[in-house]
């Protein structure tokens, strides 16, 4: 059986523990499935999205649960007028779905049958439902022609920030809409105000040549892809940086072992093949990783201004901004972490698997599989 | 909270969302509730914004110019 545990920012619910209060421990998420409460599930969470205050859990079986702040119909289920979910509870839908990605206010659904929908609000072009829709109450089909004839079955991912998404198709072309204005999507021109909120999914060119895009992240105000380019690796930055990042990513161009990237709001997070992890940005509040030389990193996940670690198999760590409890109980009355904490240790207790971290907007989630003893 | 009284970031006015009734900008916080700044005390040269929920605060970064069409809509 698999729990779904949650720690951090709960004033809209989005820990789906049936109360509001921060948590400073990790608690297990409440499902209510056909009507029983559980804090089991018997199929596996495949991804857990977390908006602004809210959070879409989708289950293998292509279903998904949800839970916190539908003031604005981020959480769809337009017949009924909740102005938030206090458990997770089964979105009403015929579809299974893939995949889900979610911003401030809204969420972006895949179905199985490669079909995009999105719900919620969208002052900036969120909802990829053109200049006159900014709200959807119900989840709408997003309509939008490729290039080629292919189609839509041919979307291999998605990736968002608070306020907007890139959708990338197998082919390797990238489409995107929502928030411009800081040119992170598509180049701003000189007094042309219509490109700083793209309506509709857009096709983009990153403006540099290169043989292929390996790798990229969508942070706040900027977007960083990791590019190949005659063999040798190049960060191309677009946005605005306020942290020096540019300037910084080139000092990773020559490091091999290039890995994954991550983002937090403000900063970005380079996990190499060699297990360590490069933090460039923000450090306002510890967001930069502190040192983990003799760590055995297993997996990585960064939320708005906190990442997570899972090490040795059975812990998690946490890092960064933790005001509300999402790196753990508060030390020296600081918000700031500037050290690991364990938020989660399995105690080596063999019985139980982490299947996954993940961290959202100032909350933190360690799904775990408890083996049958 | 003692040491964080540090400006996490710096945010353009045009990246503000503005409510006409309340007369105020907004924008979204990493907790998950918004920074907020009137147009009043913007006018009076404030520029920093704070999140009612958390401690963090934001420096918003605009000309004086840039006001008078927020001025101009709540007039």
């Amino acid at each position: 059986m698999y729990s779904v545990l949650g720690c951090g920012s709960n004033g809209n619910y989005q820990l789906g523990i049936s109360n509001n209060i921060d948590q400073y421990n990790l608690k297990p998420s409440i499902f209510n499935i056909d009507g029983e409460l559980t804090t089991s599930l018997s199929i596996k969470p495949k991804i857990i999205s977390c908006g602004g205050n809210h959070t879409i859990i989708l289950l293998e079986s292509g279903e998904l649960y949800m839970s916190g702040g539908n003031d604005k119909h981020q959480l769809s289920n337009d017949d009924d007028d909740m102005q938030h979910y206090d458990i997770f509870t089964k979105m009403n839908s015929d579809f299974k779905f893939k995949n889900v990605v979610t911003g401030w206010e809204f969420s972006i659904l895949q179905t199985q049958t490669n079909e995009l929908y999105s719900c919620g609000f969208g002052p900036n072009g969120e909802l990829g439902q053109g200049k006159d829709t900014n709200q959807c109450n119900d989840l709408r089909k997003i309509e939008f022609q490729f290039d080629d004839d292919e189609g839509e079955e041919e979307i291999q991912n998605m990736y968002s920030s608070i306020h907007n998404t890139i959708i990338q198709l197998k082919n390797g072309e990238l489409y995107g809409f929502g928030n411009n204005k800081k040119g992170q999507l598509v180049n701003l021109t000189n007094h042309d105000p219509s490109l700083k909120i793209l309506y509709e999914p857009t096709k983009l060119s990153i403006n540099f040549e290169c043989d292929k895009i390996i790798d990229f992240t969508l942070c706040r105000d900027f977007i960083i892809y990791k590019v190949e380019v005659g063999g040798l690796i190049k960060f191309v930055f677009k946005g605005k940086d306020n942290f020096q990042i540019q300037e910084n990513l080139k000092k990773l161009e020559v490091i091999e072992n290039q890995g994954k990237l991550y983002s937090m709001w403000s900063s970005v997070h380079l996990h190499s093949t060699s297990n360590e992890i490069k933090s460039i940005g923000n450090n306002s509040h510890g967001q930069l990783i502190p040192n983990h030389t003799n760590l055995k990193i297993s997996a990585v996940s960064i939320g708005s201004e906190h990442g997570l670690i899972k090490v040795d198999n059975g812990k998690v760590l946490a890092w960064g901004w933790g005001e509300h409890g999402n790196c753990g109980e508060l030390k020296n009355n600081s918000v700031t972490f500037k050290e690991f904490n364990t938020i989660y240790n399995n105690n080596n207790d063999n019985n139980i698997e982490i299947i996954d971290i993940i961290a959202g907007v100032a909350t933190s989630w360690v799904i775990i599989k408890k083996m049958s003893p | 909270m003692s040491e964080e009284l540090t400006i996490y970031d710096q945010i353009e006015i045009e990246d503000f969302t503005f409510d006409e009734a309340q007369q105020l900008f907004t924008y979204p916080c990493p907790c998950g509730d918004r920074f907020q700044i009137g147009l009043g005390d913007l006018r009076d040269g404030e520029d920093v914004a704070v999140c009612p929920s958390c401690s963090l605060m934001v420096q918003v970064i605009f000309d004086e110019d840039d006001l008078q069409q927020f001025i101009d809509m709540i007039e």
